[in-house]
């Protein structure tokens, strides 16, 4: 999939055709709803997140964007970052009630790996390290290693520059490293 | 470089996401450096781990449960479902059980499930003050998955002004197809949004009050409401009278258009057909464009 397939997508989708929005949505709610739930931790907000999320997707590329618009946005990230925004509010508006943030610690994402044996510990291992991150390295690492974003587009999602995402991941991934090897 | 330098460039190093001079100097280092070798393998297991990490999103995310979303609200006529996606309202309905014979309803007419959730306030206001005769402003609506002229003619009758009524064969000469008067009554019929399609400001052509997909007598209800008076469409109808002209200005309207209402009684004049009034010199007003 790449970004040309996605832009002309989304003008399919701004000229009406409801199946090439069905298409987007299948191309990318997976990647979208593991960065929610990583953000969020509760499988149902994370679902509310990425359906608000392509909601709001679809209202902007059927009612507010032009064709021109729609056929030169980088459509992923601009997707990631829609959801970045719904996650980031309903964290902030939790935090100010508190039983719910004591819910969200309690709950951990029960992380499902493949089932193929291979290299197992590894995934296991690294799914807990994960946990053990500070908020913004995870979300960096969930970007760019589980969902796989080039450094252009998280750049666009969380808007900080090139460099100083290359310096968070690298140390992000050596505190990783850290953790792995103790286990 | 020093591995210091290069152990930030490693990550884009490995997905040839690097400027040419820093993938050409990483390369050079990589290739002599066995420690940054290593991290260079230790990040592409990892890469290659992280990716089974990836979680499926549950399998009710399918887009047609996020677009068609409805409630319900209770008027003076009962109980009225409204059915609305991100482009506006879709669906207004009235008479039905209870949800599930409006979900049925709706998934036969539109071909898509609608997802039971809460309207938002501005179209349940907008309804409401529709069904009180009351003027509703802008409201978008939804006709997406309509056939096309099906979508044309509600798209015209949407600019029907508040407080006028016009005959089907004048809407379907504004849809472009004047011959198409049938097809312009039953899409009035099957009209997904009335109230605020005002369907209930089409009429025969030859006057009166006609029918109405939910009875005549609501149609009566609905136009007194906003104005017009029913015993005023028969009494027209009754003594033939389809336009009003007037004498100082030599234009000729629809008996409800908001510019024959203003005509004062004695430069009245009425007209029973088009001959009749263009006979007498009159031509047709710009607002209500008279067949």
């Amino acid at each position: 999939m790449t970004q040309e397939e996605d832009q002309n997508l989304a003008v399919e989708i701004h000229r009406g055709h409801r199946k090439a929005m069905e298409q987007l949505v299948r191309l990318h709610k997976d990647r979208l709803f593991t960065y929610a739930r990583y953000m969020i931790r509760l499988e149902e907000e994370a679902k509310d997140i990425i359906q608000e999320a392509f909601m709001k997707a679809y209202t902007a590329l059927t009612v507010q964007y032009d064709e021109p618009k729609c056929r030169t946005l980088a459509i992923r990230a601009w997707l990631f970052r829609i959801v970045r925004h719904i996650a980031l509010n309903k964290i902030r508006s939790s935090q100010r009630r508190q039983k719910t943030v004591e819910s969200m610690v309690q709950q951990q994402p029960d992380i499902k790996t493949s089932d193929t044996g291979y290299n197992r510990s590894m995934d296991n291992h690294l799914a807990g390290a994960l946990e053990n991150l500070g908020p913004e390295d995870r979300e960096l690492v969930i970007l760019r290693f589980i969902d796989d974003l080039s450094y252009a587009e998280i750049v666009s999602v969380v808007g900080m520059t090139e460099s100083a995402i290359r310096g968070k991941i690298y140390r992000a991934l050596r505190k990783l490293r850290k953790m792995m090897e103790e286990k | 470089m020093e591995c210091k330098e290069v152990r930030k460039y490693l990550d884009a190093y490995r997905t040839h996401e690097l400027p040419e001079a820093a993938y050409q100097a990483t390369e050079k280092h990589v290739s002599a450096c066995t420690d940054c070798q290593n991290e260079l393998a230790f990040i592409t297991g990892l890469a290659e781990s992280a990716v089974k990490l990836r979680l499926k999103a549950p399998s009710e995310t399918v887009f047609d449960q996020l677009m068609d979303q409805y409630g319900k609200t209770n008027t003076d006529f009962g109980p009225v479902w409204i059915c609305y996606t991100p482009q506006g309202v879709s669906a207004v309905k009235i008479g039905v059980e209870d949800d599930r014979a409006f979900e049925q309803y709706y998934t036969e007419r539109m071909g898509r499930k609608p997802h039971r959730s809460h309207v938002p306030k501005k179209y349940v206001r907008a309804v409401q003050s529709a069904l009180r005769g009351e003027k509703t402003g802008k409201v978008p609506i939804s006709l997406d998955g309509l056939p096309e002229f099906e979508q044309t003619v509600l798209n015209h009758l949407a600019r029907i002004p508040f407080g006028e009524v016009r005959p089907y064969a004048w809407l379907a000469r504004e849809a472009g197809n004047p011959g198409a008067v049938r097809a312009v009554g039953t899409i009035m019929a099957r009209n997904p949004v009335p109230f605020l399609l005002p369907c209930h400001r089409i009429i025969p052509s030859g006057g009166g009050v006609g029918n109405y997909g939910y009875g005549p007598e609501m149609k009566r209800i609905l136009l007194e409401r906003e104005g017009v008076s029913p015993g005023d469409l028969e009494g027209w109808k009754r003594r033939h009278i389809r336009y009003i002209g007037s004498r100082t200005t030599g234009i000729y309207c629809y008996p409800t258009c908001r510019d024959a209402r203003r005509i004062s009684w004695e430069n009245q004049v009425s007209f029973s057909s088009e001959s009749d009034a263009t006979a007498g010199g009159y031509r047709p007003c710009k607002h209500c464009r008279p067949l």
